[in-house]
């Protein structure tokens, strides 16, 4: 009977359950975690903010905070010294080679006490270093040196399933096939038809830059836990960019333990874009800006349309390199798109594709957030500075199409200037429910959709720019 | 007063840093989008003129602003015969896109077919 209770209560200890409740060694971390990954799992199906990677990303999240699933353990791979019977069969050349042998080289002198002359199993004769019971392979040199040969195994421990995945965002692989499917799904004939678009999906990146200003400014508190190096603050601020893809490929890059975070407050704040926009497009714009009825956009031709992707790629690669990666790709899936010559993979990249990796992007990127990394001051503050970047972001747009406005006589309705930030098309929807409520029978959706995608190139852009500063 | 940084930068070190940040990623943003912009302008002027060549005796010139007009609404968030003001939004944009350049029309009416 006692044997029955040690056995289970063995069982009892080894359970996850058990390091849960065990809050002296840091249980009480994964439970706060759970209950996060749970509220953002009720966000997601409930409040429907961003389900298709809330989705994942609160999964993620939970899977990897249930102790002792070692579902995001990484592959360890280390290198084991040959006990002296293994060297002495490797040199008799009996050695039965199950993992890959790596051979550690060390030089010594000819002359050396240690080396001696050696007849093997085979009858073979050579010469050997022995130092006590080992016994090692040695190339006599022609300079007067001899190259002892140490011999390794390599030891393999599988890792989890989610790190195998992760390899995809740390890589940098997911963001910018993401991109590819969004490319495929994008019509950038708005944007064509009116380029000065451009030039507010730029203005919309200027809550990036300020954010980057705000997040080193913490640096200036007497706090450590707040510091933020460089690399940092560019990983958060690119939250302004209000582009996922954007912002998991470049903290991959520059800030990987910041992931979980900065994916989070990404995506919560592109689903919240209808509550945080509208209070500042309003503060920004008098009621006559807001009801201005712009005309109608000009019919882009096919030509442009196929044209578009190569020029953008040509001139965006060829200025900002390091963008290659996510303009190129976004790009490549218009081109699909556009040409029309390719539906069968341009369907792909829309929805199969998308979709694998939309699921691949989300589990891993919420499996980052353990409690260890997430459950800090800094995640705070990456929450409250990436409202801060949207805010700006929006603002930027907006008092650019003041500009606009006042340039061209009161043609360009200002409010289409927010939909720069990207986030599409959520951020152009916003600007046309906001131009409705001053006038009932204005449609700013298709004249907004311009800076959105806009905002997408520019995002991309300003990536490629942090990256290659703080790379 | 002495301002706390990280170990190996200063307070003005940090500022100088941002500000150049700053700086330098808006004027690269703005130079490579106005890049774009330019290129686009002046392929879609290339583009319209010769398109205009093409349609110029097929297409009467018009000459008012063309205003998407489906009577008076109650509020922004209104849903009329099952059509949301967005889907409205997306069918008057299709139309335009259907029409000739410039022309003037109304949309009087949309009513869902099922």
């Amino acid at each position: 009977m006692n044997r029955f209770l040690e056995a289970l209560l063995d069982l009892w200890k080894q359970s996850g359950l058990a390091q849960l409740m065990n809050f002296e060694n840091g249980g009480w971390k994964n439970l706060i975690m759970i209950a996060v990954a749970c509220l953002l799992l009720y966000l997601a199906i409930k409040k429907k903010f961003e389900p298709l990677l809330l989705l994942p990303i609160a999964f993620g999240m939970l899977l990897v905070n249930l102790p002792l699933g070692g579902i995001m353990d990484p592959q360890n791979n280390s290198l084991v010294p040959f006990t002296a019977a293994e060297q002495q069969a490797y040199v008799d050349g009996t050695y039965e080679q199950v993992y890959p042998v790596y051979l550690s080289e060390v030089s010594v002198y000819a002359t050396d006490s240690h080396l001696e002359t050696y007849i093997n199993d085979a009858g073979v004769e050579m010469t050997v270093y022995r130092d006590g019971d080992s016994v090692y392979k040695v190339h006599v040199n022609e300079n007067g040196t001899a190259t002892v040969q140490v011999p390794f195994w390599q030891h393999f421990e599988q890792g989890g399933l989610l790190w195998y995945l992760y390899q995809g965002v740390k890589f940098g692989i997911y963001p910018p096939l993401i991109f590819l499917g969004i490319g495929a799904m994008t019509d950038f004939g708005p944007l064509l038809s009116n380029p000065k678009s451009f030039l507010l999906g730029a203005a919309a990146q200027f809550g990036i830059f300020i954010t980057y200003l705000g997040a080193r400014a913490m640096n200036l508190l007497p706090v450590d836990a707040l510091a933020f190096t460089q690399q940092e603050a560019a990983s958060i601020a690119i939250i302004g960019g209000a582009d996922g893809p954007t912002a998991i490929y470049l903290t991959s890059k520059l800030a990987p333990h910041l992931l979980g975070a900065i994916a989070i407050a990404a995506y919560s704040y592109m689903a919240l874009v209808p509550i945080i926009q509208p209070p500042i497009m309003r503060a920004l714009t008098t009621k006559k800006e807001r009801s201005v009825v712009m005309t109608q956009l000009r019919e882009v031709s096919k030509t442009e349309k196929i044209l578009f992707p190569i020029f953008v790629a040509v001139v965006v690669v060829l200025l900002l390199p390091s963008a290659a990666p996510l303009v190129g790709m976004l790009m490549l899936g218009n081109l699909m798109r556009e040409s029309g010559v390719v539906d069968r993979i341009s369907k792909t990249a829309q929805n199969e594709l998308m979709n694998i990796v939309t699921i691949c992007l989300g589990v891993t990127v919420g499996a980052t957030a353990n409690a260890a990394s997430f459950l800090q001051l800094k995640t705070l503050l990456i929450i409250c500075l990436g409202l801060i970047a949207f805010s700006f972001g929006t603002a930027g747009g907006v008092l650019l199409g003041k500009v606009m406005y006042l340039v061209t006589g009161g043609k360009v309705n200002p409010l289409i200037g927010a939909a720069g930030v990207s986030a599409v098309p959520m951020a152009a929807r916003v600007a046309q429910k906001e131009g409705q409520r001053e006038n009932p029978s204005n449609f700013l959706l298709m004249h907004a959709m311009g800076p959105n995608v806009a905002g997408v190139i520019g995002s991309a852009v300003a990536a490629g720019v942090l990256l290659t500063l703080f790379g | 007063m002495t301002w706390y940084c990280l170990a190996g930068e200063t307070a003005a070190e940090i500022l100088t840093d941002a500000g150049f940040t700053i700086l330098i990623g808006l004027v690269v943003v703005f130079s490579v989008l106005l890049l774009l912009t330019t290129i686009f302008k002046i392929f879609g002027m290339i583009m319209s003129s010769s398109l205009k060549k093409d349609s110029a005796e097929e297409v009467p010139p018009v000459v008012s602003t063309p205003v998407v007009d489906i009577g008076p609404m109650v509020s922004s968030t209104q849903v009329r015969n099952g059509i949301s003001d967005e889907e409205t939004a997306v069918i008057a944009a299709a139309v335009a896109a259907s029409l000739p350049v410039g022309t003037a029309y109304t949309i009087r009416k949309i009513d869902r077919l099922d």
